[in-house]
């Protein structure tokens, strides 16, 4: 276990392996009770450290406590942002190349990090980032049972079949989070006393669900579940119907065409898809191209959308396949 | 009693211009080592995209020997946080991994490619490689070139000194 201890420290020491060795003293002076809050650690070459805590922001002073004002913070310089950055591509810039083409880099454990700076542009597409100013560490957490709310709406117990579901929401509001305790508890068959846990493949294309550190997961996603690390989502659906057999596919933040037809696919082969997407609502998520398609398909059961409203992993709507609410308002996944 | 001695001393005079002529004949066997582990590396790291710090683990773990010791060495310092990645990759010295049979300085082509791939792009990872090879393959021909002379004249050398301390002492 790693990332996925309840612990705060060992799910901050992959973020923490990787700063140089001041700035790791200051994280280390941290208290247990703010990093438990901690959900962002923002580095700006020239200034103050940054974290983002559940409900506010802070800035890390010397000595290691918050500070509201960022002239006490304490200064990231731009070598300090280099060695992160060394660190974080393990200096291999070659083996994160597309991810952050992309913009980000994932860390082992789940971890992603942001990246923000000079755009190199190729044939009108971002080749890489050269001059990096800013980075972002989004701290990857487990919540077991962070799907109790929504398990039962994601099984058909007459059919005694998993229900195709996407979990729409903003972002940071506990999308991957869902999705990893969804993998697990199917895998674990938590879903009635009487069934079976289902084979279920999770295809990590940015190794956020798994948390994946060469090519073993650092998640607990129980005895039935496969992975597929970083593999692209539309590939990786289409390998997995072929040659895995599963029950249940698991994926992140599908968006693009070839991500609507391989969700399409899987569900013409009888394959349930648990999938996310980035969206205020489900009407927002339809507008975005190629989804509309995908809804009146019918390709998902279920759609569920979450928000911050209590906390992240607040359920605010499950809706059915047509789009008419099964449920509405208030409930918390974790 | 003096034949004795005499017999000693050519003995430990001999051994010792051997001695000086293995480390010649070890040279170039060496730098055979660091040039096969870099080849290995390259296809580690072009066709697999391996992460540098696994790569040097699995081609050391392959090799074995002390090649095979120095890069899973280096591969440990690059994972531990304490130092810059320069600093931290001089810090593995060559010289003590092979006991005295290379220099630190012979590791710099294999260093400096590290450096170059660090920031380099799957496209643009050719050209270290052949430069580090292109760097490694000269000094191997150095060194044979080197150990075909030295060698042989460390021998003779040993021998000689042998029989002059010898003669002195008589």
């Amino acid at each position: 276990m790693s990332a996925a201890d309840s612990n705060p420290r060992s799910a901050l020491a992959q973020v923490i392996a990787v700063m140089p060795r001041d700035m790791a003293r200051l994280f280390q002076g941290l208290g247990d009770d703010l990093l438990h809050e901690l959900e962002e650690i923002r580095l700006r070459a020239g200034q103050p450290l940054e974290l983002c805590l559940r409900q506010r922001s802070a800035f890390v002073a010397e000595g290691g406590e918050l500070t509201s004002s960022p002239h006490r913070g304490v200064r990231v310089s731009a070598d300090e942002l280099a060695q992160v950055l060394q660190r974080l591509t393990q200096f291999s810039r070659y083996a994160v190349e597309e991810d952050a083409r992309h913009g980000y880099v994932t860390l082992p454990g789940g971890h992603r990090v942001g990246i923000a700076g000079r755009a190199v542009v190729e044939a009108g597409r971002v080749r890489a980032f050269r001059h990096v100013t800013s980075l972002n560490v989004r701290i990857s957490r487990d919540h077991p049972g962070a799907a109790s709310a929504i398990l039962p709406v994601l099984y058909d117990r007459v059919s005694r079949r998993p229900l195709s579901a996407l979990i729409v929401s903003p972002p940071q509001c506990g999308k991957t989070t869902l999705v990893r305790d969804v993998a697990r508890r199917f895998s674990y068959g938590d879903l009635a006393p009487d069934h079976p846990g289902l084979k279920v493949v999770v295809i990590d294309e940015r190794s956020e669900i798994a948390g994946s550190v060469d090519g073993i997961p650092q998640f607990d996603l129980g005895p039935r579940a496969d992975v597929l690390d970083g593999c692209p989502k539309a590939e990786g659906m289409m390998m997995a119907i072929r040659s895995l057999s599963p029950h249940v596919v698991v994926t992140d933040e599908i968006g693009r065409m070839e991500d609507a037809e391989a969700v399409l696919e899987a569900s013409l082969a009888g394959v349930a898809v648990v999938a996310t997407a980035h969206a205020a609502s489900l009407d927002a998520w339809r507008r975005r191209p190629w989804m509309e398609r995908l809804f009146a398909s019918h390709a998902f059961d279920r759609y569920v959308v979450l928000s911050r409203r209590r906390g992240p992993g607040t359920v605010e709507a499950v809706l059915d396949a047509d789009g008419r609410p099964l449920r509405r308002g208030g409930a918390e996944a974790r | 009693m003096k034949v004795v001695g005499a017999a000693l001393v050519m003995f430990a005079c001999t051994l010792l211009g051997f001695r000086v002529a293995r480390g010649y004949r070890e040279r170039p066997k060496a730098l055979r080592q660091l040039l096969q582990a870099l080849i290995e590396l390259q296809s580690e790291i072009e066709y697999h995209a391996t992460p540098m710090p696994q790569a040097l683990r699995a081609v050391g773990t392959r090799l074995g020997g002390w090649c095979g010791g120095w890069l899973v060495e280096m591969a440990k310092v690059l994972t531990e946080p304490a130092h810059a990645p320069e600093i931290a990759l001089q810090s593995v010295s060559l010289a003590s991994a092979t006991n005295g049979s290379l220099r630190d300085e012979d590791a710099e082509p294999f260093l400096r490619l590290l450096r170059s791939i660090a920031v380099a792009d799957r496209d643009h990872l050719q050209q270290p490689f052949l430069a580090a090879r292109a760097d490694l393959e000269a000094a191997i021909q150095a060194a044979q070139e080197e150990a075909n002379q030295g060698a042989r004249l460390w021998q003779y050398l040993g021998a000689l000194a042998g029989v002059f301390i010898v003669l002195l002492l008589l």
